[in-house]
């Protein structure tokens, strides 16, 4: 016999609201139907506004990514007025950026851990969490959102103390991270949760144009940070991080396996401050103009921004194609197939942003 | 104080519901469930069910489309209950004022009780609003009680 379950838009696996029609046979899921746009707020208009204001703007497009939406927001407006932020910049704002993807994959991993039963892991890797959110608020003030990123460079200098401090949370959290990973990959009990759950051959990945780690699970090597090289990665050089699984397990490791790259690139990064002169910002002479964009690499994929600039103050167009619209398109044919117990399980696996997906 | 006051003081179910901010006050509230805030020490309880809650926590302002099921949501919520804006957009529309695709603040859709501002907000605020919260709570009890006797 077949049912109907309506599973969401509010529903306790999600803090966030997305519904999935779903038509099943005992347990098994036989059709899947997504709807979003639940939290449609209709950004990207706004976004026709004061360019240097927009940049707070595009930081509360998601609060999870939030400095590299701004980044990519800035670079792109960059381009259309052939601005080279100073060098001091680029490295405040690559060491912000890895930053975030700590705090991002942790709390990504933590969610995951959650939603197979593990609470107390999920515990763990928030509290390790908390030590990336006093970084980012010795440095700019603000746990979550860091208002850090203008149109030319940043507003917050990282100074010898704070460098200094940084590079000892490295060490912290490393270590931390090394704990945290021998409890996830030595668990039999998670490993076997995990493992052919939800599998995505490295076909599908290429069919369906998926981007992040939900790609670079399926043994896909595309990370924007390698292929196309913005900031600090044209000198610091990124290997992509690829697992060859292509199931929850391999989506998750990933993540895993990328916090210690993060915390890598950060060591990298801040002996560079040293010499680096103490200019922030470089005051552009004209007004945005033309048609630029910019992609980086964000927690979850490829982010993108469209820059359209009309010679004034306000802009254009601009238009976002987020990681997970990108990644949306994967759920459907996964759920298809899978038992109704692992649904929210799957979802989750993808790092499912829906305030990126609606704008 | 009853037994119902006291129980309810000492230990509120809250749900959680997120109608399109930018999820920045959705991971500090989180991060309230965290260890290092860690409601739950205080008896907080977090539900999924909106017949169980005694208190709603509002994220974000309400977009277009999410403002039939908040208004469902609240609804199935059982008297007495109090709903609490967390952020400057539940609050008053924050930076999203002059959006198309949603209604303003919370308040244009179903009452609010308390007002939790920042963009985003820091977990001391949303703990200090619930404590807020609990008093209304009763209240609001003791009022729907005077009530029941009189008409009796
Ligand atoms: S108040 Fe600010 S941080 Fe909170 S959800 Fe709204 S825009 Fe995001």
């Amino acid at each position: 016999m077949r049912t109907v379950v309506q599973f969401g838009p509010q529903h306790p696996v999600w803090i966030e609201p997305l519904r999935l029609k779903l038509t099943l046979d005992g347990e098994v899921v036989k059709d899947a139907e997504l709807e979003a746009g639940y939290v449609h707020r209709g950004l990207e208009k706004k976004f026709e506004w004061d360019y240097n204001k927009a940049a707070y703007l595009s930081e509360r497009v998601c609060a999870i990514c939030t400095q590299h939406h701004s980044t990519c927001y800035c670079l792109a407006v960059e381009g259309t007025m052939g601005l080279e932020v100073p060098r001091r910049a680029a490295i405040i704002r690559t060491i912000m950026l890895e930053l975030e993807r700590l705090h991002s994959h942790l709390l990504a991993i933590g969610l995951t851990l959650e939603a197979i039963g593990f609470e107390n892991l999920f515990m763990q890797s928030f509290k390790d969490r908390e030590l990336v959110l006093d970084v980012f608020e010795r440095t700019t003030g603000n746990r979550v959102l860091h208002g850090i990123n203008i149109v030319g460079g940043v507003t917050r200098n990282i100074g010898p103390e704070m460098a200094k401090e940084i590079s000892s949370f490295c060490d912290v959290m490393e270590k931390r991270c090394h704990d945290l990973e021998k409890m996830v990959v030595n668990s039999y009990t998670i490993r076997q949760r995990m493992q052919g759950v939800g599998v995505m051959s490295q076909k599908m990945a290429e069919d369906l144009c998926v981007v992040g780690p939900v790609a670079r699970g399926s043994n896909v090597p595309y990370d924007v940070r390698a292929v196309a090289p913005y900031l600090l990665y044209k000198e610091i050089k990124v290997t992509p991080v690829v697992e060859k699984g292509g199931d929850c397990w391999a989506r998750t490791m990933v993540r895993v396996r990328e916090l210690f790259q993060s915390i890598d690139i950060i060591r990298q990064c801040l002996p560079l401050l040293d010499g680096a002169p103490d200019e922030l910002f470089a005051k552009s002479r004209s007004m945005p103009d033309g048609e630029n964009f910019a992609r980086v690499e964000a927690p979850r994929g490829e982010l993108f921004y469209f820059v359209r600039g009309k010679k004034s103050k306000e802009l254009d167009r601009v238009k976002i194609r987020t990681s997970t619209y990108a990644n949306g398109i994967g759920i459907v044919p996964l759920i298809k197939g899978a038992q109704l117990a692992d649904v929210g399980f799957i979802t989750i696996t993808f790092d499912p942003c829906i305030e990126c997906f609606d704008r | 104080m009853s037994l119902t006051e006291l129980a309810r003081k000492k230990s509120p179910w809250v749900i959680h519901v997120g109608t399109g901010g930018c999820n920045g006050c959705d991971i500090e509230l989180l991060a309230c469930l965290a260890p290092r805030y860690d409601i739950s020490r205080f008896g907080v309880m977090s539900t999924g069910n909106p017949k169980h809650a005694d208190i709603m926590l509002v994220v974000g302002p309400v977009s277009l489309k999410y403002k039939e099921i908040i208004k469902n949501l609240y609804d199935q919520m059982p008297d007495p209950k109090v709903v609490i804006a967390v952020g400057t957009c539940a609050s008053t529309g924050g930076i999203y004022q002059g959006c198309y695709g949603h209604c303003g603040s919370v308040d244009k859709v179903i009452p609010v009780d308390v007002y939790v501002p920042g963009c985003n907000v820091r977990p001391e605020a949303i703990i200090d609003g619930l404590v807020l919260a609990l008093d209304i709570l009763n209240e609001k009890e003791r009022k729907l009680l005077s009530e029941k006797k009189g008409a009796a």
